[in-house]
């Protein structure tokens, strides 16, 4: 093999026919330059081996040849053989292989347990084995699949990574600083959750960004001198309307434009959104970087239905007036739609107006970032100040505030609403600033809770004090006690970076550029930046009670254990379920359990994917970026609702009730609801709302943008609600036709069942599809539809063909539309709890699942529906505690 | 559809124009005024690799005749004036992947990604590292991923098409504002001391580490211990380019004009879409210019997403299932892609470099990951391909070089045979069985 350099002799090459990577031949320290480099093989023990040293897992040939073959030969190798190797799947001369440790072959056991088990296989028209040799293959397969588990258990990957929102909350938590990880490579998922040790790699880049963000975050954190003096810099949008207008602030001539927004008196009055109708403040920048707000102050005047239908009911009379004048012929057709016109505005419910909505965007080094988008909940006569903050760097900046309040551009009322008088929610910019830098305290808290006394200008003090931060610093920083010998080792850093720098001048200045080596050096650490835990002895996999509180915390807060964490772990109190009990309802409690919501309930449901092929503008008119960051809202809220308020977790699902706020009450249609926050709102009858299914973040992220994807949804019903993977589609399926031969209007149904006559496609699509079918009322956009829209741009004309959302689910129940999905969920409740239990479990140890792990799943399920009878039972909460007393949390 | 009146009728026009994104952005949209050099100032064996996603419209892309005289086929239509600075390449695929939207995983790895047991994805070495770790002691970067998404993307969607030598994917950069000034801009402490100071600390905080590591890595159970190996190898890689940073301390970036450049265009904004292409290959061509890297990986849209000129969506053609309208539609975002490799191909042909041209040392690999089919298929073989330049390197152009899409050599040979040709010593890469016959 041709090794490009000495420096990447390790894997090159991965050998693509399934075989272990080659172990190195030689390894030592070889020089380049200065550096010692060292060689991987003396990375204490081989990184890579080859089979020949790891034990392989013994496999049971008898058990094979006794319960396995003979039902394979009689039933199956006649179409799954060398004659006709159905669907590539060989079963003929032991082609799986034994070696269930392997997932290719693992996958191919479990596919054959699952279609003899459903009686998929062999196919209906061919003999059937007697059921209780099935259940024998079936049940070898599983303690195959368990033994194997069992023997690899010990190399399964726990050591994971902090992934992007564990090291900026860490960071928050450790340091006080909010560190800006959008830089960061975003993170793989796997097993549907970003936190999965396995796929969590790293790569130099990383490191290199790793070293930077350590640097920059206790640049940010220590401060030298005195308290930086703060700008206050007040935009007054009424002095100009173009870029001439130039008014200086600091050292520069801004450019303030209050764009052409109409005045009154002394403020600017947005009226719509346009390139020419923001109000901006450009060509400045701050003097110091670091965390500033902006203010803006700013009213609402939201018009009245009625004054909506007399100027619309006017402009039309006028136009139309005219239009008969001009062509007589058409006089009669122009008078009949005439009051179907005004009508429109009297009854359409875009016209109940909300608050006025602004967006502020802050401009750094040419790169716009929304820093907030905000009702204007203020009268015209009571404007508030609203107030956002922002981290802000000396590069030349701006600030923009742009109306954000959509009116849905419907064919019945776009040309008239962007009229300047037409009455539309408006908002009154009095003035805007930026303020900052802004400090807590001075020094900053952070710097106090690292230094925390003043520096020493003696050297064995200085010394002393680096010993001491180090000393309170690193425990926490690895969530762990850490050794003399540890903290030592980190002083050299010290002591090397004091002869670099040169210790003639003991000044505060150089303490602190000192200490920085070593606390960089923490930061980069795999103690640090691993969740690491290690083997102790051989005789346990109980972990110690330092490693339960990390789990613990990134479990339920993406963060490091708090101080009461640490200090119960330290007072071995965590070894005890009560306590770890009540740790978990105090955690639930704090504001930090945002980060399971958004974490855990956020990649369940799938709400990372909202907007991420949102629906087409053009043709989903009601949708825009205050709906789609409410739907995701809404979601998160339903889970906050159902953990916080320990309600049965089926109402996840199925509920008589729904988290909404003014926009979503408008979008969904339902009875009016005010103000920007979610809430709780009873339904009535057949509000076709209530529970996930009938989010629109569910409903827009399984569709493709311009149409809905009932294979989409019904596989993200069985992913995450029934807990089964479809797998997926074999190789050059395609993709639904366009179009159907001899159908005029062929609809999304009608052309997935054209796909489903391939036989190929069939198996699964029959598994999918009419779940998927369910949700047919339910447009790309998640609104409620009866017809599916042939019309100008998707619209519904009369003649549309009708929404049909019947189905068949594989055991033959017959369902049509979503309360009889729901239904369907609630019958199968078991198998929605399981499939919570098993994300959850795999969120909180960041791995997937075995079967080995399945018999305790099994049990904390059995636990939650045992009791039926007292069905708070089946709360999220209860589903927390039992996983946190489980043997699976408190074993590696 | 029922119009309500004449007056909306009349109005009809309007509500294409009426999203707000539109208009600002046409306010703002221009073509850039970028300009190429006269004179590049040495020339070095270079490879570009330019990734679209999603496929092609296979009717319009691949050309009806083979060999020298081949009658270009509608999409490659404005690549005229270059034909004879270039070869389409059809009935390549690596044997080994899977199709679908992977396709950008494994287009210059050809791995197969289920290859390790107990692993859900294995993906391999790239060639441009192949490549990159040949040149990277002469050069400030030894190579740039580019992507319209920052990072690495997940497992199956790469956003990048560039992979370690352990097969670890390395993450993108999308703004072409961070890319210049990486490139051109001088670092903040220019104060050599200072900054040999910050190399010398930074250094000796990974040495640091790297003990750590190894006194973790021992208390460890195997797979653990694999995981943190990839982080001390990263952590060791880290060392060595600081290490070779030190000896470009004296170095000064080379002075650009940022003048012409549209640092700010956006490449998920429907309407900056055009000019962050554009930016982003003026910026390639910059670094290969300046011999700031010799190698570049540039995945110009990611797959199952982005569009082309405007605000189709990409995606949903690339599913046209034999549609006419949609394969036309296709056909329009494929001529869009390969008007920006005209272009770009402009810029190199008309930079002298002593004798010959810039393109003449410089290789273009252009295509996809994925066949759209026929039907709308996705399917890994038959892969839309062209091979531009590199004519000083010893690459020989015939025209249209067709493979029979069933039994073709592996697309590793044509990857092994670009590599060695910017100056990889090997014989080996991937599955690649030898060096592809038809183009050297």
């Amino acid at each position: 093999m041709n090794l490009p350099s000495i420096g990447y002799r390790t894997s090159i090459g991965v050998k693509a026919t399934g075989q272990a990577f080659r172990v190195l031949a030689s390894g030592g320290f070889l020089r380049i330059g200065r550096c010692w480099i060292f060689c991987l093989a003396f990375f204490g023990c081989p990184l890579r081996s080859d089979s020949a040293d790891t034990p392989t897992l013994p496999i049971d040939q008898a058990g094979y040849e006794a319960i396995v073959e003979p039902l394979f030969e009689e039933y199956c190798t006649k179409c799954h053989g060398p004659d006709d190797a159905e669907g590539d799947f060989r079963l003929d001369n032991n082609q799986l292989g034994l070696a269930f440790n392997q997932s290719a072959a693992a996958m191919k056991w479990r596919e054959v347990a699952n279609v003899l088990n459903s009686h998929e296989m062999p196919p209906k028209e061919e003999p059937q084995p007697d059921a209780e040799a099935v259940a024998k293959l079936v049940d070898w397969v599983r303690d195959q699949q368990i033994r194997a588990d069992q023997f690899d258990r010990k190399n399964k990957v726990v050591l994971r990574r902090l992934n992007r929102n564990e090291y900026k909350n860490t960071i928050h938590d450790l340091v006080g600083i909010d560190y800006d990880v959008s830089r960061f490579p975003q993170d793989p998922p796997a097993a549907g959750f970003d936190n999965n040790g396995r796929a969590l790699s790293s790569s130099p880049l990383q490191v290199e960004l790793y070293l930077d963000a350590a640097q920059a975050i206790l640049d940010e954190a220590l401060v030298v001198g005195d308290r930086p003096g703060v700008i206050s810099w007040r935009f007054e949008p009424e002095t100009g309307d173009s870029d001439s207008n130039r008014v200086r602030y600091g050292e520069y001539n801004a450019i303030v434009n209050g764009g052409a927004n109409r005045l009154d008196g002394n403020t600017r009055v947005m009226h719509h959104n346009s390139w020419d109708r923001t109000i901006n403040a450009r060509d400045f920048a701050v003097p110091i970087a670091g965390t500033y707000t902006i203010g803006v102050r700013a009213g609402s005047i939201i018009p009245s239905r009625d004054e909506v239908v007399r100027y619309a009911e006017r402009v039309i009379r006028e136009q139309r007036g005219k239009e008969m004048i001009e062509q007589p012929n058409r006089r009669n057709w122009i008078e009949q739609h005439l009051e179907e016109e005004i009508d429109y505005f009297r009854k359409s419910r875009i016209f109940d107006y909300g608050p006025g909505r602004l967006r502020v965007i802050v401009h750094h080094n040419g790169q716009p970032e929304t820093i907030g988008e905000f009702d204007v909940d203020a009268s015209k006569d009571a404007m508030k100040e609203f107030q956002l903050p922002v981290k802000m760097i000396t590069a030349k900046t701006s600030i923009t505030l742009e109306y954000a309040y959509h009116i849905p551009p419907e064919l019945e009322n776009f040309a008239i609403q962007r009229q300047d008088e037409f009455p539309r929610p408006e908002v009154m910019i009095d003035w805007f600033e930026i303020k900052g830098p802004i400090y807590d305290d001075w020094p900053p808290t952070s710097h106090q809770r690292l230094i925390d006394k003043p520096i020493p200008t003696v050297e064995a003090d200085r010394r002393k004090l680096a010993q001491a931060i180090l000393t309170r610093f690193m425990p926490r920083a690895f969530r762990r006690p850490v050794s003399p010998a540890e903290i030592e080792e980190k002083m050299i850093l010290f002591e090397n970076a004091a002869s670099s720098i040169g210790t003639s001048s003991l000044t505060d200045e150089t303490f602190i550029s000192q200490i920085k080596a070593p606390l960089v050096a923490v930061l980069v650490s795999p103690n640090f930046l691993y969740l690491a835990e290690p083997y102790r002895t051989a005789s346990t996999d109980t972990l110690t009670q330092f490693e339960v509180a990390s789990r613990l915390s990134y479990f339920l807060w993406s963060s490091m254990p708090d101080d009461a964490l640490l200090r119960a772990a330290a007072n071995q109190e965590l070894s005890d379920p009560a306590n770890l009990i009540s740790q978990v309802d105090r955690m639930l409690a704090d504001a930090r359990v945002s980060a399971f919501h958004q974490n855990f309930a956020g990649q369940w449901f799938g709400l990372r994917d909202v907007g991420s092929n949102p629906p087409a503008e053009d043709l989903y008119v009601h949708y825009g970026d205050h709906i789609q960051t409410s739907i995701v809202r809404q979601s998160l809220a339903l889970f906050d609702d159902v953990l916080r308020n320990d309600r049965d977790m089926l109402e996840l699902v199925d509920s008589d009730h729904e988290m909404l706020n003014e926009v979503l009450s408008r979008y969904y249609e339902l009875p009016p609801v005010k103000g920007d926050e979610m809430r709780r709102v009873e339904l009535a009858e057949n509000s076709h709302r209530g529970g996930i299914l009938t989010h629109a973040s569910m409903l827009t992220t399984t569709s493709n943008g311009t149409r809905t994807s009932p294979v989409k949804r019904g596989t993200w019903i069985l992913k995450n609600i029934f807990g089964t993977d479809p797998g997926l589609p074999v190789a050059n399926a395609g993709d639904i036709a366009p179009k159907v031969p001899g159908i005029d209007k062929a609809t999304v149904r009608n052309r997935l069942e054209i796909h489903r006559q391939l036989a190929q496609c069939a198996r699964c699509h029959r598994k999918i599809d009419p779940l998927g079918f369910a949700l047919e009322n339910y447009d790309a956009s998640g609104r409620y539809r009866r017809q599916e829209g042939f019309g100008y741009k998707g619209r519904i004309e009369k003649a549309d063909p009708v929404i049909d959302a019947s189905g068949e689910l594989p055991d033959g129940t017959k369902i049509n539309g979503v309360e009889d999905l729901k239904a369907a969920v609630r019958k199968n409740d078991a198998l929605f709890i399981r499939c919570v239990a098993d994300k959850m479990f795999t969120y909180a140890i960041g791995r997937e699942m075995l079967t080995a792990d399945s018999e305790v799943i099994d049990k904390v399920v059995a636990t939650l529906i045992d009791s039926k009878s007292t069905p708070h039972r089946r709360t999220l909460r209860m589903l927390i505690h039992q996983i946190v007393t489980s043997p699976i949390f408190s074993q590696r | 559809m029922v119009l309500r009146g004449a007056g909306a009728c009349l109005a009809l026009p309007l509500l294409e124009a009426m999203s707000t994104s539109s208009l600002i952005s046409s306010a703002h949209a221009a073509p850039s005024q970028f300009k190429p050099y006269d004179q590049s100032p040495k020339a070095h064996p270079r490879l570009i690799c330019c990734y679209f996603s999603n496929g092609v419209n296979i009717h319009q892309w691949k050309p009806k005749t083979t060999g020298v005289d081949y009658e270009l086929s509608p999409t490659l239509k404005t690549l005229e004036t270059h034909r004879n600075d270039f070869t389409v390449i059809s009935g390549l695929g690596h044997p080994k992947s899977d199709g679908g939207h992977s396709g950008a995983d494994t287009w210059l790895t050809g791995a197969d990604l289920d290859a390790t047991p107990g692993s859900d994805y294995t993906n391999s070495i790239s060639i441009d590292q192949r490549i990159a770790a040949v040149h990277e002691k002469d050069t400030r970067i030894a190579s740039l991923q580019l992507s319209d998404l920052s990072g690495s993307g997940g497992a199956l969607h790469s956003h990048t098409l560039s992979f370690d030598h352990s097969g670890t994917p390395l993450p993108s950069e999308d703004s072409p504002r961070r890319l210049f000034e990486r490139l051109f801009v001088p670092d903040q402490a220019s104060d050599r001391m200072a900054t040999l100071q910050r190399y010398q600390q930074q250094r000796s905080i990974l040495d640091a580490v790297q003990e750590e590591s190894k006194r973790l890595g021992r208390r460890l159970g195997q797979d653990d211990r694999k995981k943190l190996a990839e982080y001390y190898e990263s952590v060791r890689t880290t060392e060595q380019r600081i290490e070779r940073l030190v000896g470009w301390i004296d170095v000064p970036k080379p002075n650009v004009d940022a003048k012409f450049l549209q640092l700010d265009s956006q490449p998920n904004n429907a309407h900056d879409r055009s000019m962050w292409i554009d930016v982003m290959l003026e910026l390639s061509y910059l670094a290969m210019l300046t011999d700031t890297t010799r190698v570049i990986g540039f995945q110009w849209a990611r797959e199952a997403a982005g569009y082309g000129g405007g605000g189709e969506n990409h995606h949903e053609l690339s599913h046209h299932g034999g549609d006419p309208a949609m394969l036309e539609k296709l056909a329009g975002v494929d001529r869009f892609y390969a008007s920006k490799l005209a272009r770009f191909l402009d810029f190199l042909a008309s930079t002298r470099e002593g004798d010959a041209r810039m393109l003449d040392s410089t290789i273009v690999l252009y295509g996809s990951g994925m066949n759209s089919g026929e039907g709308g298929e996705h399917s890994p073989k038959d892969l839309p391909l062209l091979v531009a330049g590199g004519k000083g390197l010893g690459l020989k152009h015939s025209g249209h070089l067709a493979f029979d899409k069933e039994q073709h050599p592996p697309l590793s040979n044509l990857l092994l045979t670009l590599a060695q040709k910017t100056g990889l010593e090997s014989d080996q890469f991937s599955d690649a069985t030898g060096a592809l016959s038809g183009i050297s």
